[in-house]
């Protein structure tokens, strides 16, 4: 067949003239830029349903589209109703009642009514939830049944008494309402099509690229402040600086501590805010995969010889606190009172000599976590280096972070890293991972009955003097008997121009929107 | 791939997994049958044209690389471009001007591509031209403001269609440094290929007869010698334009590019398998279908090369 090249210049022409159905952008962006507000976050959002999610890149863009019963205040993790206006408990803690918020409509139009509470606490119920939703048992594992009461009433009850049951449904995750004629439409799942009752609308989701959401002019509250919202994906923690230097962006989150100076040098402001975490190292109390015996005695020891304050202040520069406790100190249940492991190299070397501990094996991950922005084995190496001092010598075994969960329940180890970054500003939501059966959340398997005890009972009880003497107990046992050793609370870190205004990153870890705005 | 890496289920719940709910995703997503097992259904489905869905976003593996393919596209042509007008204009001069000063910049410009980290190179444009000179943006493909809506997906080409010429030069705007990372490797590899293709033919009788005829330089180098090295350059233009589509990885991460590189990072961090196995399978083809090109555009450079068509 001889090649046409008439044929070729119409195929070309007819390409472009399919184009004609582009347009240049949608109406709903304003080109001002007091306008538009971008925040550069590291990766795409997973999706845009928090039901089925659970990254902070889409609780970033969630926490402006959707609301949820509760909400955090602004400065701390008390809660405050939010679609719900009021609520009573029963005498037994079992039952809530809540009264609802009228006149709200999610964003398609349809009203937010008691059965639109059913419909989503339903979705999330044993029998109805589906792998990916990881956040169902923790914020409804408790709920036996919902019942509507009338439009603006719901009857939730419990099957035992759960203090963080109110903040469980202040979170990010699980607990926003979605409407339920948008998930009937999108097959039970809105990740790509997010429909709340929130401040903000979603417009559009540019895979890979950003994420634009625009005022909500419906709202029952007090309108947002600035148009529109463009999170803007930027992978590289060097190009997302640059970026706010230059102006494209108004904020980025993901602050390294290398590059806070640069920061500041450009005249941008640094917004730091204590973190809802904890990093800390646990040992190996499990009858196998240990190289040693780690008693009691061993296991302070080791926590004595490390120097916690310089190796915090060391490594994190000032944007991390020693930890003495699990606790957050804003957390309520915390303790000033309770005494940590003292540093005490000398008693530390007396007693590992004694228990013939010369080596051990560390295993930690590579990359940098939420609450340990320096990575894990720069973190393992400055440990390493302290035992080596009390004569002891450590291996390191470093591994990307899904090789490390998993070297953890395969392997032979005797000390471990890791964290945990908060959900829901609640004491038990720390300080039952230690109380667990399961390796995965309690990783070294340490069992002290005395502990256990103390956490079920502290998760009925109420806020307050009582509580947060349980929890004191609590963590002075986990501190004695060296179940885990606490080592630093990270700083939440994120940089704006110097032009925004009332730009919010919450300690649980949201950017909170709709008051930012741009002189 | 799969039994040699880790095992994602672990991760892929978050911080709240237990191993009841990691037994039962596991279950769900079919990894607890045998490795040959999930090797032939997943072959199956492939040939079906399904490749899966991601185990993070839980949406069909071919809607997200299809949504990102046009901009690695875009980015790979743009680079092609640059590095095979530069790489060939250079690497010509620098065999006519062989063991000159030109000569010796050209081949330790080249060495230096060759040998220079894709992401170092990466950071070091977007500080300079962007950071310092503000020349350029630091990343992305057009301003978010400027976006077209709707189209091929190729900004360049829907921005021009459209008349939209503020776009269109923005959108270019945005492809500069990330295409001349992309570039630089392929343009120093072109360089030395073009180098030492011509330099083989410049020593041939035929060179030596057309200048005894009196042919002007330029007549020699374009007609003579540059058509009859050309076949090794094709071969090696076209071999580069297979690894700029599949190996922008880096450059697309530097550059907040959001294509199929970029992607497969973030999946390869999480372990998300799908999406890994049809990155692979998709390089591993577009390599092949390169070959075949190449290998076809030779009969119509060399008119000694002719296929069969199937007659006796």
């Amino acid at each position: 067949m001889k090649f046409s090249k008439t044929k070729l210049f119409a195929a070309i022409l007819a390409v472009a003239f399919s184009a004609s159905a582009i347009s240049t952008a949608d109406a709903a962006l304003s080109r001002k830029p007091q306008d538009n507000f971008f925040l550069a976050t590291a990766t795409d959002p997973l999706g845009l349903d928090p039901a089925l999610v659970d990254d902070a890149e889409s609780g970033n863009v969630i926490c402006n589209v959707y609301e949820s019963l509760f909400k955090f205040k602004e400065d701390n993790t008390d809660i405050v109703p939010s679609l719900a206006e009021s609520y009573t408990v029963s005498d037994d803690g079992l039952v809530y009642t809540f009264k609802l918020r009228q006149g709200v409509k999610f964003h398609d139009g349809t009203p937010f009514n008691a059965e639109a509470v059913k419909f989503n606490i339903d979705r999330q119920m044993p029998e109805n939830v589906v792998p990916k939703m990881s956040y169902a048992s923790l914020v409804y594992g408790d709920v036996v049944k919902t019942e509507v009461v009338d439009e603006y009433t719901v009857k939730v009850t419990l099957r035992k008494p759960s203090t963080p049951f109110l903040h469980n449904l202040a979170m990010n995750y699980a607990a926003p309402m979605v409407s339920p004629a948008a998930l009937k439409a999108n097959n039970n799942n809105v990740n790509q099509a997010p429909c709340g009752t929130g401040p903000y609308k979603f417009v559009a989701w540019d895979r890979g690229q950003q994420v634009i959401v625009t005022r909500n002019e419906d709202y029952w509250g007090e309108p947002a402040k600035t148009q529109n919202l463009i999170f803007r994906v930027m992978p590289e923690a060097s190009a997302r600086v640059v970026a706010l230097n230059n102006g494209e962006v108004d904020a980025i989150v993901g602050v390294d501590v290398n590059v806070v100076d640069q920061i500041k040098q450009a005249g941008n402001t640094l917004y730091s805010s204590e973190g809802m975490n904890v990093s800390y190292m646990f040992y190996n109390c499990r009858d196998t995969g240990t190289t040693i015996k780690l008693d009691k005695d061993v296991r302070r020891a080791l926590g004595m010889a490390i120097n916690k304050k310089e190796l915090v202040e060391t490594l994190y520069k000032g944007y991390a606190t020693p930890a003495d406790t699990i606790l957050p100190t804003f957390v309520p249940g915390y303790s000033p009172n309770v005494k940590p492991l003292e540093y005490n190299p000398e008693e530390a070397k007396k007693i590992l000599e004694q228990k013939g501990i010369k080596s051990l094996t560390i295993i930690t991950y590579s990359g940098a976590r939420a609450y340990n922005t320096v990575g894990g084995q720069v973190l393992a190496e400055a440990v390493q280096a302290y035992l080596d001092k009390v004569g002891v010598k450590a291996d390191v075994l470093v591994y990307d972070w899904a090789t490390f969960k998993a070297k953890l329940l395969t392997d032979t180890w005797d000390i471990g890293f890791v964290g945990w970054t908060g959900d829901n500003g609640d004491a038990d939501n720390f300080l039952n991972l230690f109380s667990s059966d399961d390796p995965i959340s309690n990783q070294g398997l340490w069992v002290n009955q005395e502990y256990r005890d103390l956490i079920a009972k502290g998760v009925s009880l109420k806020d307050g003097a009582e509580r947060t003497k349980v929890y004191e107990q609590a963590e002075q046992i986990l501190a004695d008997d060296a179940g885990v050793y606490p080592i630093s609370h990270a700083m939440v870190l994120a940089a704006h121009r110097p032009n925004v205004k009332h730009f919010l990153l919450h300690k649980v870890g949201n950017t909170y929107l709709d008051k930012v705005s741009k002189e | 791939m799969r039994v040699f890496s880790p095992d994602p289920s672990i991760i892929v719940l978050g911080q709240h997994a237990t191993t009841e709910k990691i037994n039962a995703w596991r279950t769900a997503m079919g990894l607890d049958k045998p490795i040959i097992t999930q090797y032939i259904d997943y072959m199956t489905a492939v040939l079906h044209g399904d490749f899966g869905l991601s185990y993070f976003t839980n949406t069909p593996v071919t809607a997200e690389l299809l949504a990102r393919l046009p901009a690695t596209i875009e980015l790979a042509v743009l680079a092609i471009i640059i590095a095979a007008t530069v790489g060939i204009f250079f690497g010509v001069l620098s065999a006519v001007k062989k063991n000159s000063w030109i000569d010796g910049l050209t081949m330790t410009t080249a060495l230096i591509g060759v040998s220079m980290p894709v992401f170092w190179l990466g950071m070091i444009l977007i500080i300079i031209f962007s950071g310092y000179f503000h020349l350029v943006p630091s990343g992305g493909r057009i301003d978010t403001l400027m976006r077209p809506m709707g189209g091929t997906g190729f900004y360049l080409w829907d921005t021009l269609s459209i008349g939209d010429f503020e776009a269109f030069f923005n959108a270019l705007q945005h492809a500069a440094l990330p295409a001349i990372t992309l570039a630089g490797y392929s343009m120093a590899i072109i360089t030395r290929m073009t180098r030492s293709s011509m330099l083989d033919v410049l020593h041939q009788d035929y060179i030596r007869t057309a200048r005894a005829k009196g042919l002007s330089p330029v007549q020699v180098i374009g007609r003579h010698a540059f058509r009859n090295a050309l076949l090794p350059i094709v071969t090696v233009v076209g071999l580069q334009f297979g690894s700029l589509l599949s190996g922008a990885v880096l450059t697309e991460t530097v550059f907040a590019w959001p294509g199929i590189g970029a992607y497969s990072v973030e999946c390869i961090l999480r372990s998300d398998f799908p999406v890994i196995q049809a990155v692979v399978l998709i390089v591993a083809t577009v390599f092949v279908l390169m070959n075949l090109i190449v290998d076809l555009l030779y009969a119509a450079l060399d008119p000694r090369v002719k296929y069969a068509t199937g007659e006796a």
